[in-house]
């Protein structure tokens, strides 16, 4: 999958698409978005972080168009996908994806880009969208199958992570197979909505779930349920107690389920998606204040004349000049495809006689360490070793950087 | 893999023992049902600077060879646990101390013990009265100071309704008088920043080679990448300078 958007238009939507495309690139500059004509028999579904299908009053009309979307949709798997109608006298989506909901462009203009930027966010944990709704049986169940529902309508690809009821005891040690259990689940979840119910927080399969999923970044949204007799405030997780970004929603018993109001439901959603929206902002401003930090020490650091996808960096030192050629990624960890992209990228500018001494792939997040970086490089991609590049972490490359060039700075 | 050390060489914090104070401050309001949260929505900006920052710093550090302590702040542990398990060496040799009072008990039965897996856990007896909660806390805190060789504090609870509970302000001094370098953030809001904006003469004492243009700088930039990556580089640089002298990894 590649990290960006596709946009599918029919052709007489052409400028009205060309509208959209830009109002998404105003918005984020740096998010790469494809437009396709929907009559294009090449377009390929598959190869995006989300999808933005836009439809009128006509779509339906077209057999062909309504056996494509019906494919289309079978075979998005978890990229999620966004239906956007340009006229107010069509309803819903189309008969294929009428379960999602849609919305307006240009009334939705602003819920739209949101909702964009949200499916960026999710896919910066690379090989997985999906957003995992953690709730504990005994009295979340309910509600978690209304939020799946929620997030599943909006084009969101959610999966309930039910507590193991043999874990629920509180004070119970979890053994080192447990703890490898939970690690698991987590490696495919991209976002986490938790349930925080009364009994969720006696649980310590989810506390285990929670701490895990801290510790590894895993953007995670705390919905604190509680019915008219307690009305805590605080989140039940001490890992979670002073996060700010949390909401609180008094809910009411049904059969010792505690159920979400049904109007609180789009909320949520949009809490979600305003969570993961600056998720990607903050991401992007990483990009941003490296290349503001390299000019600061008087390098040059721009986008290739030629590739840009690619930064070239050049600065004159005392000895000598030093010049390199960095491929920012977006996604938390190092991505295999993106890396070969790097590679091939080298190659293509060698032929036209680009050299630098040093090649980057930068990559942002955690630090990995050499033998980590080493064994996905032998294991995926092995012509890196060849190249002459490194994987390097943005912040470790702000700080060599900042080393070699003699210090601090301001 | 090919290297390009003689441009940009990788950095040695062998030896650099970092104490890191704070915490997520508390929200100022509360009541933030759905609606609420999604009109006045800020984003998360605050925290995810401070817990990115946690994670970005602690994975250079520990890259490095250097390592963390910290007190087991419920919200920074799970982040520094997860770093060390990324860049464990061996048992006797954890990138990660973690330090706790016996005044508090384990959230979760075995939680100590799973910490043990990639973390060092230096239980700290508590005060000897039962409810001497900032006494405990009090020789909590001398027990980090004595370990550490170098000082850095983001974030922190304000403890308004406490006075005088905010607890980085106090391991700033301590680390003060310890003469370690000291780096004090305050571009990510909590008591760090109340700190740096309220006491004028916050920069004596930070023993970090930095000007003090350069520290005025450092505490109030925003960006945890831009942050981190700097701190590890001074913290290298000083590393490389001090050679023999005590205050920094060469003391070993």
């Amino acid at each position: 999958m590649d990290f960006g958007l596709r946009l599918f238009y029919a052709p007489h939507n052409r400028i009205v698409a060309q509208e959209i495309v830009d109002a998404i690139e105003g918005d984020y500059p740096e998010l790469p978005v494809t437009a396709s004509q929907l009559d294009d028999s090449t377009s390929q579904p598959y190869d995006a972080s989300a999808l933005v299908l836009l439809f009128d009053r006509d779509f339906e009309g077209d057999p062909a168009r309504v056996d494509w979307l019906t494919k289309f949709d079978s075979s998005r798997t978890t990229t999620p996908l966004l239906p956007v109608a340009l006229d107010l006298s069509r309803g819903g989506p189309p008969d294929p994806i009428a379960k999602l909901k849609s919305r307006f462009w240009p009334t939705d203009r602003d819920e739209i880009l949101i909702s964009i930027a949200a499916c960026m966010g999710l896919a910066l944990r690379p090989g997985t969208n999906k957003v995992f709704v953690s709730y504990r049986a005994v009295d979340g169940t309910r509600s978690a199958e209304l939020v799946e529902q929620a997030l599943t309508g909006h084009g969101f690809v959610a999966w309930r992570d039910e507590s193991k009821t043999i874990y629920d005891a509180p004070n119970l040690a979890l053994g080192t197979d447990v703890q490898k259990e939970i690690e698991e689940n987590l490696s495919t979840a991209s976002a986490m909505v938790l349930l925080d119910t009364p009994r969720a927080g006696e649980s310590s399969w989810v506390r285990l779930e929670v701490e895990a999923a801290v510790g590894k970044m895993i953007p995670i949204l705390p919905i604190v349920l509680h019915d008219e007799s307690c009305d805590t405030q605080v989140c039940r997780f001490r890992t979670l107690q002073s996060l700010h970004r949390r909401a609180v929603v008094e809910s009411t018993y049904e059969a010792e389920q505690l159920v979400l109001p049904a109007a609180e439901l789009d909320d949520i959603v949009k809490l979600v998606e305003r969570y993961l929206q600056s998720v990607y902002r903050n991401r992007v401003l990483h990009l941003r204040e490296l290349e503001r930090f390299l000019h600061s020490k008087n390098w040059s650091f721009d986008r290739n004349q030629h590739l840009p996808h690619l930064h070239s960096g050049r600065v004159q030192q005392a000895t000598h000049a030093l010049s390199l050629l960095a491929c920012c990624s977006f996604e938390e960890q190092v991505f295999a495809p993106r890396v070969r992209a790097f590679v091939d990228g080298m190659s293509q500018l060698a032929k036209l006689k680009q050299m630098f001494n040093c090649n980057y792939y930068l990559y942002p997040g955690q630090t990995l360490r050499d033998q980590d970086l080493l064994e996905i490089m032998q294991k995926e991609v092995p012509e890196l070793i060849e190249a002459s590049a490194e994987v390097v972490s943005y912040n470790e490359a702000v700080a060599r950087i900042s080393a070699v060039s003699g210090g601090f700075g301001v | 893999m090919s290297k390009s050390s003689i441009h940009v060489p990788e950095l040695n914090l062998h030896g650099i023992r970092v104490w890191l104070s704070g915490a997520i401050p508390e929200p100022e309001g509360e009541t933030p049902d759905t609606q609420a949260v999604l009109e006045a929505w800020q984003g998360s900006e605050l925290e995810c600077g401070i817990l990115g920052f946690v994670q970005e710093f602690a994975s250079l550090v520990m890259k490095f060879g250097g390592q963390i302590i910290h007190g087991s702040h419920p919200s920074f542990t799970p982040i520094l646990l997860e770093c060390a398990r990324r860049h464990f060496r061996t048992e006797h040799e954890s990138p990660l101390t973690l330090c706790v009072s016996d005044y508090w008990p384990e959230e979760d039965a075995g939680e100590r013990e799973r910490w043990r897996q990639v973390a060092r856990v230096t239980v700290v007896r508590r005060a000897g009265t039962d409810d001497d909660r900032d006494a405990s806390l009090a020789l909590l805190r001398e027990s980090m100071a004595q370990d550490c060789n170098a000082f850095v504090a983001i974030g922190g609870r304000w403890w308004s309704a406490v006075p005088g509970r905010a607890g980085v302000p106090k391991e700033f001094e301590l680390a003060k008088k310890q003469k370690v370098p000291s780096f004090v953030l305050g571009g990510f809001g909590g008591v760090s920043q109340t700190y740096v904006t309220e006491n004028p003469r916050w920069l004596d004492g930070l023993e970090n080679g930095l000007s003090e243009e350069q520290n005025q700088q450092l505490s109030i930039n925003t960006n945890f990448v831009l942050t981190a990556g700097k701190i590890v580089s001074q913290l290298h640089l000083l590393n490389k300078r001090s050679g023999d002298s005590n205050t920094l990894g060469a003391s070993g």
